[in-house]
């Protein structure tokens, strides 16, 4: 583990705890003015897709554009901020009367109205595979009303806005094979400023201790809800089996899986932490030497996002991840990260214990990681393709880089 | 004309009585309209904190709604857990809406009573003839008692008929004279019941059957034991809408329409004046409230295993206490109780419900309890016998890339190599042509995915393609998605028959390693496995042309095999498989091998031991100058003729097994089926003599090795033939010449090259 980080000592609050007026007033500045809704801010979706665009339009007002984020208990006042808007981004929110009520005032100003989506949930022909993804019981009626509420209503709410936003091309195509009216654009997760800053400071006091460890090595899984057990699964037996063979390795996780159930023999070199803020979590993922993020193979995980590796590339800690869609663009195996099939875990997690046990091969790695990521997906470099995706032609995307065809092809 | 010319006294003395009652009724008045207040005013705080509760309740159910679906990959029991607390969340809920509704009514009610009595009020004392007589007033109280009511009356009428309310007033006052005399001749109404039921009213001092009348009817009062006034406004909502009180409702219209009444039921927080209840009920609601909030009580279980309780509308836990634990029914799938009764007679014999008496007690006694047993209908019984043929549980998706999933019972160590090893190849080779993924669906156990990787490596293969394992046995429920470009590639018999129950068959594709049938003794397991071989329309793979030869040919020959099947002969890559010594030098002890598994039938354990007995006692195999290997499972420790211990070596890798092989001269392979098998190929492809056994069209297995010999099972032709091998073994030049000859093919892409070609000429669309 790596010591000296002073990981998980900040005081955090919520940084999207503003009154309305406060966040209206954000929206009159500039030329034209984005507003985004999401249902209730939360730490994941909202996070990303709505609190760090917003952050990062800020960030660049040269472009002359204002954003501001609402929810649904601003809907009382929808009538100002929808006025006031030029363009609007719901992101993820169930389709009901306020819902309707909303997009009808938007449409009826001349408004383009957009649906941000980062998971394949708003079409119901993939409620099975997500179920079975997800590792949910398929004998549950409740649980099949609920998801095909769910995503039925995200589906509506999709299929009545102009346009849509989405985190990589294969959801796009989800996207566009669902509701064939919009041609969607993407704009990927990427950091906020106050993660990158915490993150930064951990890179580099790793960096000035010479990457200083303690005598244990440590492999950690930060996807914390228990509908990951399928993905962790997918590790689950290699995990074991490097237990079995080193006694330096500790599992660290963090929030509601239970590593245990997977790993039974080794309970005293589990370390398991609760849910955490998105802050004082880049300081556990900090302190770990090897981050990993199995994913099962399927239609559903090829969706998501690559942001388990940024997350750790700004934090300086190397990643061993499935070649997902995204993670296998955004991971270059053995230069900037590990790409492990489902078969190779036992070799990658071995391969990247090495590279831990050579300071310098580890930190040349790391560094790579770092700076693609600092260049990638920085909070202030994406406002540009935002203001493209809501008011220009559909932007390319490809990352910059690394794109693949051959393992696009296998993986779509 | 007539009240001029009366005395100027008595007008005094009338004017004074009217004062009087007029001041009496107004104190009345006040008096009242005080009284409404406290009573609106504890309603108003009884709603408001029902209303608060209700919040409670919905944040409550909010709360726990969020939290089953966030967690609703945990267990069903515990999920079952939070269903059975929502529903009475949202009984106790409905509950509180309905009181909160009467509460309203009442609250409405009094509301409007209250403005009346203030407005009453008002005009009185903006009456001209209140002011008028003010200067009376102070006389009223020298009038005498007897005539203050007459006064009173009078001045009432007076002032009814001058407000044109006169005849609204004389109906209401009728009618309500009428009603306390209904009341005073049913036995429906108790008083006494009623004062000590409400103590308030006792208390206020008022007339049972004026405040039944005037207020208790309103807020849903019971007049009386036999007659429960919410369950008639609840049965009847047309009585509660109009206002009506429900007792005279009932006695003047109601029972004559034939509508129903019933007695006072217990009922849970009804939030009103609470009854006394007796014993026997507090108890009832006691087992009521145990039985609600144990997981092993299941409403909807209860529902679906007795349709007679549903149809009827009977509540389940009222209907277990009452009737259902007597009549042999259980409460739920977790708790049989006709098998908790029968295992404590104790229990039984002292007329206990059973779950009851397992919540209250048997748990701190540490009695046992046990699941529902299925009922054994034949199909239970054929689940419970053939549990490994149930069909796959499939579910659709949309097409994605072509897929092959390849259906096993296990890939890990012990039972890697050999068959799965090879359906392991086969698959990852076909899924590359396909161009599509590769899925591993184990039914015994989970997968150790790594050992994919070693065997493909240890042959020469790399998969790089997706990849997924996915565990499912055969009596849990995971889901295995198939879209339509899928293929299956089934190793078994009894996976290809799961597979053809959930699949259409021409999108299997069924890899026969062996003749399953000869696993079996005639009977119901090998007509089975023979009605699956049957499958006119599944695709076959045979390993090895004798093994085809074998399967379509002679009187149990499958027709379909030879039409839809095709074979390969396996391959041993030269990495692997290649001699380890040329040449020993003189004297040095030389290596046997034996291929010993025991509990295989049809790997002849006993007569090997027999034919190595043999061959040592005639000095065939002389302890002196050869090493004994003893390779397999399940292997006991024996001494062989002239005191021989043979090394017995038991799961061994890869990596050993192999490097094993190589060292050695001579081995005895048996195998009672009308193939090679692996063994015998394995040793001869790494240099080794090797003798193993006939059986059918296995007769000869030069086409692969004229360093395999075979001979008849007798012990006499084996120990002749390890004679044989044993001076072929130590003649090295003529053994190394055969090996030389081997007709082994080397590379697993050649091998199975036309294979894949034809199952991919022929592919077609299942589904």
């Amino acid at each position: 583990m790596f010591t000296g980080l002073g990981a998980g000592s900040i005081a955090y609050n919520d940084p999207w705890q503003l009154s309305f007026e406060e966040r209206f007033k954000s929206l009159g500045s500039g030329e034209r003015h984005i507003a985004y809704f999401y249902e209730v801010p939360d730490t994941s979706t909202f996070r990303y897709r709505v609190f760090n665009m917003v952050e990062a339009l800020e960030a660049a007002p040269e472009l002359g554009i204002s954003a501001s984020w609402f929810s649904r208990v601003d809907l009382p006042y929808l009538e100002r901020f929808i006025d006031r808007a030029d363009a609007l981004v719901i992101c993820r929110t169930r389709f009901d009367a306020d819902i309707d009520r909303m997009i009808l005032r938007a449409r009826a100003r001349g408004m383009r109205i957009f649906f941000d989506v980062d998971d394949l949930v708003f079409d119901t022909d993939y409620i099975h595979l997500l179920l079975d993804a997800l590792g949910q019981p398929t004998g549950n009626q409740e649980l099949w009303d609920y998801w095909f509420a769910y995503a039925g209503r995200l589906g509506a709410t999709l299929q009545a806005c102009d346009g849509a936003i989405v985190t990589n091309e294969f959801l796009a195509e989800k996207v566009g094979a669902y509701a064939p009216h919009i041609t969607p654009n993407v704009v990927p997760n990427f950091l906020n400023r106050r993660q990158q800053a915490e993150s930064e400071r951990l890179f580099v006091s790793k960096c000035r201790s010479g990457f200083a460890r303690d005598g244990r090595i440590h492999i950690g899984y930060f996807s914390g809800t228990p509908s990951h057990n399928r993905d962790f699964e997918v590790a689950a037996s290699a995990l074991c089996a490097i237990l079995n063979e080193d006694p330096r390795i500790v599992i660290r996780t963090a929030g509601f899986l239970e590593p245990k159930d997977f790993i039974p023999d080794h309970q005293d070199r589990l370390e398991v932490y609760p849910l955490q803020d998105f802050l004082n979590l880049q300081g556990i993922i900090g302190e770990v030497e090897v981050n990993i993020a199995p994913l099962q193979s399927n239609t559903f995980t090829n969706c998501k996002s690559e942001l388990k590796y940024f997350e750790a590339a700004i934090a300086g800690t190397l990643t061993v991840s499935s070649p997902s869609f995204t993670l296998c663009r955004a991971i270059r195996d053995g230069e900037n990260g590990f790409l492990s099939n489902a078969h190779e875990w036992d070799l990658k997690l071995h391969e990247a214990i090495d590279t831990v046990l050579d300071t310098r091969g580890y930190f040349g790695m790391v560094e790579k990681a770092f700076h693609e990521v600092q260049h990638l997906y920085a909070w202030n470099r994406h406002a540009p393709q935002v203001v493209s995706a809501i008011f220009g032609r559909p932007v390319d995307y490809t990352g910059g880089k690394l794109y693949d065809e051959s393992i696009v092809r296998l993986t779509q | 004309m007539l009240s001029i010319e009366k005395p100027a006294g008595r007008i005094h003395d009338e004017d004074a009585r009217s004062r009087e009652e007029l001041e009496r009724d107004l104190r009345e008045s006040e008096q009242r309209i005080a009284a409404l207040q406290r009573d609106l005013d504890r309603i108003q705080a009884d709603a408001g904190a029902r209303s608060r509760l209700e919040d409670q309740a919905r944040k409550s159910l909010e709360t726990k709604a969020a939290v089953a679906a966030a967690s609703a990959a945990e267990a069903r029991a515990r999920l079952t857990q939070y269903r059975r607390q929502a529903e009475l969340e949202r009984e106790r809920r409905e509950a509180l809406m309905l009181r909160h509704q009467q509460s309203q009514a009442a609250i409405a009610n009094l509301q409007s009573e209250m403005m009346r009595a203030q407005a009453e009020r008002d005009a009185i004392l903006a009456s001209i003839s209140w002011r008028t007589t003010k200067p009376f007033r102070s006389l009223v109280h020298s009038i005498p008692a007897p005539l203050r009511k007459v006064t009173h009356n009078g001045l009432k009428l007076i002032w009814w008929g001058l407000t044109f309310r006169l005849g609204t007033k004389l109906r209401q006052k009728r009618e309500f004279q009428r009603s306390v005399l209904i009341l005073s001749e049913t036995p429906l109404f108790d008083a006494d019941w009623y004062l000590r039921q409400y103590p308030d009213v006792a208390a206020a001092g008022v007339k049972p059957a004026v405040h039944y009348l005037q207020l208790g009817g309103l807020e849903r009062r019971n007049p009386g034991p036999e007659f429960d006034a919410v369950w008639y406004t609840e049965q009847y909502p047309d009585v509660a809408a109009a206002g009506i009180n429900p007792l005279v409702h009932y006695l003047q219209s109601g029972r004559a329409a034939g509508r129903q009444a019933r007695p006072v039921q217990p009922r849970q927080d009804d939030g009103g004046p609470k009854e006394q209840q007796d014993p026997i009920e507090k108890e009832y609601l006691r087992e009521v409230e145990l039985l609600a909030n144990s997981p092993l009580f299941d409403r909807k279980w209860y529902y679906a295993r007795y349709p007679d309780i549903g149809a009827a509308n009977i509540d389940p836990i009222e209907h277990y206490l009452r009737s259902g634990a007597a009549e042999g029914r259980n409460p739920g799938p977790d708790f049989d109780g006709s098998w908790y009764l029968a295992e404590y007679p104790d229990v039984a014999a002292q007329g206990h419900n059973p779950l009851l008496h397992y919540i209250e007690h048997g748990v701190a006694e540490e009695r046992e309890r046990r699941s529902v047993q299925p009922e054994p209908t034949l199909h239970w019984a054929l689940q419970t016998r053939y549990g490994s043929l149930l069909p796959l549980r499939t579910f659709r998706i949309l097409k994605t890339t072509p897929r092959l999933t390849m259906v096993t019972d296990s890939i890990n160590a012990r039972s890697l190599f050999g068959g799965v090893g090879t359906a392991l190849i086969l698959s990852a080779l076909l899924a590359e042509r396909m161009g599509g993924s590769l899925r591993v669906l184990t039914r015994h156990e989970s997968a150790d995915p790594a050992n994919l990787r070693r065997v493909l490596s240890a042959n020469g293969i790399e998969w790089d393609g997706p990849l997924e394992f996915v565990h499912a046995p055969p009596d849990e429920t995971r889901g295995i998605s198939v879209s339509e470009d899928d293929l299956f590639l089934t190793t078994s018999w009894w996976g290809t028959r799961s597979a053809l129950g959930a699949l259409n068959s021409e999108c299997i594709i069924y890899l026969l390693q062996e003749d399953e049938r000869m696993f079996y003794p005639f009977g119901d397991d090998r007509l089975r496995c023979e009605e699956t071989l049957l499958s006119p329309k599944i695709r076959f793979v045979v390993n090895s042309q004798l093994l085809f030869e074998h399967l379509t040919t002679g009187p149990d020959a499958l027709p379909n095999v030879r039409q839809n099947g095709a074979f390969f002969e396996p391959a041993f890559p030269e990495s692997h498989y290649y001699p380890g010594v040329i040449s020993r030098p003189p004297g040095s002890k030389r290596n046997f091998f034996f291929y010993a598994r025991p509990k295989n039938e049809r790997n002849l354990y006993w007569r090997g031991l027999e034919a190595i007995g043999a061959a040592i006692e005639d000095g065939i195999l002389e302890p002196e100058n050869w090493n004994f290997f003893f390779v397999g499972k399940s292997i006991r420790e024996t001494t062989l003729p002239r005191n021989v211990n043979p090394q017995i070596l038991q799961h061994l890798s890869w990596q050993d097994y192999a490097a094993l092989v190589r060292n050695i001269d001579l081995g005895l392979c048996l195998m009672d089926t009308p193939h090679p098998s692996y063994p015998p190929l394995d040793l001869a492809a790494s240099g080794a003599v090797v003798v193993t056994n006939t059986r059918g069209v296995k007769t000869s297995l030069v086409r692969y090795s004229e360093n395999i010999l075979v001979a008849k099972p007798s012990v006499e032709s084996l120990r002749d033939a390890l004679g044989e091998g044993a001076v072929l073994a130590r003649d090295e030049q003529r053994r190394f010449a055969n090996y030389s000859r081997n007709r082994f093919l080397r590379s697993w892409r050649s091998a199975l090259e036309p294979t894949i070609q034809h199952l991919t000429s022929k592919r077609s669309k299942g589904h």
